[in-house]
């Protein structure tokens, strides 16, 4: 096809030309990355194991219940992929400077959808397969699946990949096609909305009327697992994917195919509607969105936005300027607000999810085990939240910075307005999430304190940690924020805030276990132990969180632009 | 107003500035001239503070740029090459912004911002997003930012791509107003003919290094008699 040629040639040339300028990097930086990949890979690989063992040496009911825990992983993941395809397809597709190019070129345009398709894909899913790889081993070994399963692995991935990105682009061309790129936003988001009431009627028509009655763990399971059935609906495709890799791991080859097939099958399908939707509007999409009129918004101070930012006023008036920008520039910012969507959709389901769990039992040690996840749980989103939103707001100053470079404030004062601005969200959101969910979960006074007391040191330190590391390792180059947390410093990011958090919650966690479970304590060295958690806890936050700042300053004031 | 001394940046092996003195008073419209790639815009960035010297000093108004003050950036301002601006932002809301961030009078950057909307055929643009408007509207907007504060000096790297024939004209006489009210204007372009009619002194910067500099007449005297600054440009940056 016309282009497809010197199109993979330049591809292959770009990637090459990245390759020989990682070699030029210092080895240093190169091996510490490669070295926190594994580490990470070797963490999740462990967690799987420990996950799905426990699962597997449930008595009885174990093999049937990590069979299920596949449904849900897969149901999960395949609805999770297409609706993170639909955001990176909506600004891969249409909004690439490089397309003006590409389009003025003697290249099919059916190869030049191909491409940004193949792009779209692998933005959308490459954690997926990172992550998965050790999830699927960790399955194979549990469940000792022959030798084949492990040569079909990749055949796995790149067709479990393909439904989910293929199914988004067809929402996408066709939004774009019949909507207009305009109102695309209108048109997702009434989408989004309308998911929504759904998964909440359903949750109140099925599942929390029953579940909540009765307490007991195996009535829980039973119960929750039945009104799970819509998850193994068979035309559902992330059953027929589910359903062959029980297949495969048990050996049963000719299920493990059939499945496959009909997975398979369904994406060709899917591809082949996304070729003809490609060629009759992939070009004439990208020229509507050429051709609508710039639309205007309200003058400064006038509209419901710039009433509310108004009072940021109280802000001396540089900081004041800087943070409206920034808020203005992130609600008119699809990609950011659509993935911030996501992170509060999360943690709605999660707080939603977590007045199901059985607590008022009064037993001791589920209780701990439970606040001490929950911690956990939320300590651990809020990380992937900073890195994701607070890391790459330095970086994405990109190609404007002079602007910040020559006005009359300092870079201490801009990074020190990140992070007071940011601090004060991710604090009320982290003390929300707190208070919530421990007076959901009844918690003890004590812990009460305790989790919220440290939800505020992990945000300081989280805040702090993002927006210095953000300035130590700026990448004014790339304007997709995704792209710039994949970097060597966003992967540093993400790797200290799991360590830091980790190593604050077992802090706390290990002598409260041992105190009130094992009664190995006595109450006195209880609390002298608690004593001096609290003060490493509150040096190490001070570590984590003022020292990236520090440096990132100084990195700032002396870098160049 | 500008004093530089003995300037070099390298960049990795590559030497972009090598070795630059030069005096530039207060009121003066200097404008640097050299082929692609020959360092005038290193130099204008080491002089706005955006780039650090390898070696050598660059002092504006008496202090060292380095120092990166915020005393220091408000004395001036810088008209990039390529107008990056915040594309999310519309014009007006960007040139509001520079008035906060630069903490001059509300009233005054409001009027002015009107005003310099109004100099450049900008009104109906204003309220929109400036990820719509062409390179010339951004360059616009970008040399309004840059005027709305009243810097006591501008450096600019050519300034008039991307403009229409009207605010070429405009911005030529906007910046010769600007140098009789006393402010220093640090410039550079390949237009030969915009040097030539804007500039009171120019300097020719080749492979790094400052070859000429002084006014027009005085560096038409040390070539050949009649020759024109294209072709003394020419003779002064052949390649060997």
């Amino acid at each position: 096809m016309q282009g497809s040629h010197a199109l993979t040639a330049a591809q292959l040339r770009i990637f090459k030309n990245h390759i020989e300028k990682i070699k030029q990097e210092p080895k240093l930086k190169t091996v510490f990355i490669a070295s926190m990949a594994t580490l990470f890979w070797v963490f999740s690989f462990v967690l799987f194991n420990k996950g799905l063992s426990f699962f597997f040496e449930i008595p009885v009911i174990g093999p049937a219940l990590m069979d299920e825990a596949i449904y849900i992983f897969f149901a999960v993941l395949f609805i999770m992929l297409t609706l993170s395809s639909i955001v990176v397809c909506y600004t891969t597709f249409y909004r690439p400077k490089e397309l003006e190019f590409l389009f003025s070129k003697p290249i099919n345009h059916k190869v030049i959808f191909l491409y940004r398709f193949i792009q779209s894909s692998i933005f959308s899913s490459w954690a997926f397969l990172f992550l998965g790889l050790p999830f699927f081993i960790v399955y194979a070994s549990i469940k000792t699946a022959p030798f084949w399963f492990y040569l079909a692995l990749p055949f796995y991935f790149a067709v479990f990949v393909l439904l989910p990105t293929a199914l988004s682009s067809i929402i996408i061309l066709t939004a774009v096609r019949f909507v207009s790129y305009r109102r695309i936003k209108h048109f997702l988001f009434t989408a989004a909305a309308a998911g929504v009431i759904f998964l909440y009627w359903y949750y109140h028509s099925h599942l929390s009327a029953s579940v909540l009655p009765r307490v007991d763990i195996g009535y829980f399971f039973e119960t929750f697992l039945s009104h799970l059935k819509i998850l193994k609906h068979p035309f559902f495709p992330g059953y027929w994917m589910a359903k062959s890799v029980i297949g495969a791991g048990t050996g049963n080859a000719s299920e493990a195919a059939v499945y496959f097939t009909g997975f398979f099958a369904t994406s060709l399908v899917a591809m082949q509607a996304n070729w003809l939707l490609a060629e009759n509007g992939f070009y004439r999409g990208w020229l509507a969105t050429k051709s609508g009129s710039n639309k205007k918004t309200h003058p400064p101070e006038k509209g419901i936005l710039n009433r509310i930012l108004l009072i940021l006023t109280i802000l001396p008036r540089p900081a004041a300027a800087l943070v409206i920008k920034d808020i203005k520039i992130f609600i008119r910012d699809f990609s950011q607000w659509s993935q911030f969507m996501i992170y509060i959709a999360i943690l709605g389901i999660y707080i939603f999810n977590l007045r199901n769990i059985p607590m008022s039992q009064g037993n001791p040690y589920w209780m701990l085990i439970v606040t001490f996840l929950n911690l956990s749980a939320t300590a651990l989103v809020l990380a992937g939240f900073t890195v994701r939103f607070l890391y790459p707001l330095i970086s994405l100053e990109g190609a404007k910075i002079w602007i910040l470079g020559l006005a009359p404030v300092t870079f201490r004062g801009i990074i020190l307005q990140k992070f007071a601005t940011n601090l004060i969200v991710i604090v009320f959101v982290s003390e929300f999430l707190m208070i919530s969910t421990n007076f959901m979960l009844r918690t003890s006074t004590m812990l009460f304190y305790t989790s919220c007391g440290l939800a505020f040191l992990i945000s300081t330190g989280l805040v702090g940690l993002s927006v210095g590391l953000g300035s130590i390792y700026p990448n004014f180059k790339e304007d997709n924020p995704s792209k710039i947390v994949s970097g060597f410093g966003g992967t540093l990011n993400f790797v200290t805030a799991l360590v830091y958090v980790l190593l604050l919650i077992l802090l706390f966690a290990l002598p409260t276990f041992n105190y009130e479970i094992r009664q190995s304590l006595t109450k006195g060295m209880y609390y002298l132990l608690i004593s001096c958690a609290w003060i490493i806890a509150v040096v190490m936050s001070a570590a984590t969180g003022i020292l990236p700042l520090i440096i990132g300053c100084r990195k700032l004031e002396r870098g160049d632009f | 107003m500008i004093e530089i001394k003995e300037l070099s940046k390298r960049f990795g092996n590559t030497i972009a500035v090598d070795n630059i003195s030069l005096s530039i008073e207060a009121g003066e419209f200097f404008t640097m001239l050299g082929p692609n790639g020959a360092g005038k815009t290193t130099t204008l960035k080491v002089v706005a503070g955006l780039l650090n010297p390898t070696s050598g000093r660059v002092n504006v108004g008496g202090v060292d740029v380095t120092a990166k003050t915020a005393k220091t950036k408000g004395l001036m301002c810088f008209i990039p090459d390529i107008p990056f601006v915040y594309e999310k932002l519309t014009g007006r809301e960007f040139l509001y912004f520079i008035g906060e961030l630069y903490s001059i009078d509300k009233t005054y950057y409001r009027k002015d911002t009107e005003r310099l909307l109004e100099l450049f055929s900008m009104q109906d643009y204003g309220d929109q997003l400036m990820e719509g408007y062409s390179h010339g509207m951004r360059q616009k907007i970008v040399i309004s930012s840059a005027l709305l504060p009243s810097p006591k000096l501008i450096i600019i790297d050519e300034p008039m791509v991307g403009l229409d024939p009207k605010s070429i004209r405009l911005v030529k006489d906007m910046l010769k107003t600007k140098t009789k009210e006393g402010t220093t204007i640090l410039m550079s372009t390949h237009t030969l003919e915009l040097a030539e009619e804007v500039s009171d002194r120019i300097g020719i910067i080749h492979h790094g290094k400052l070859v000429a500099q002084g006014s027009i007449d005085e560096i038409k005297e040390k070539a050949e008699k009649n020759e024109k600054l294209e072709d003394i440009f020419l003779k002064m940056t052949a390649e060997a």
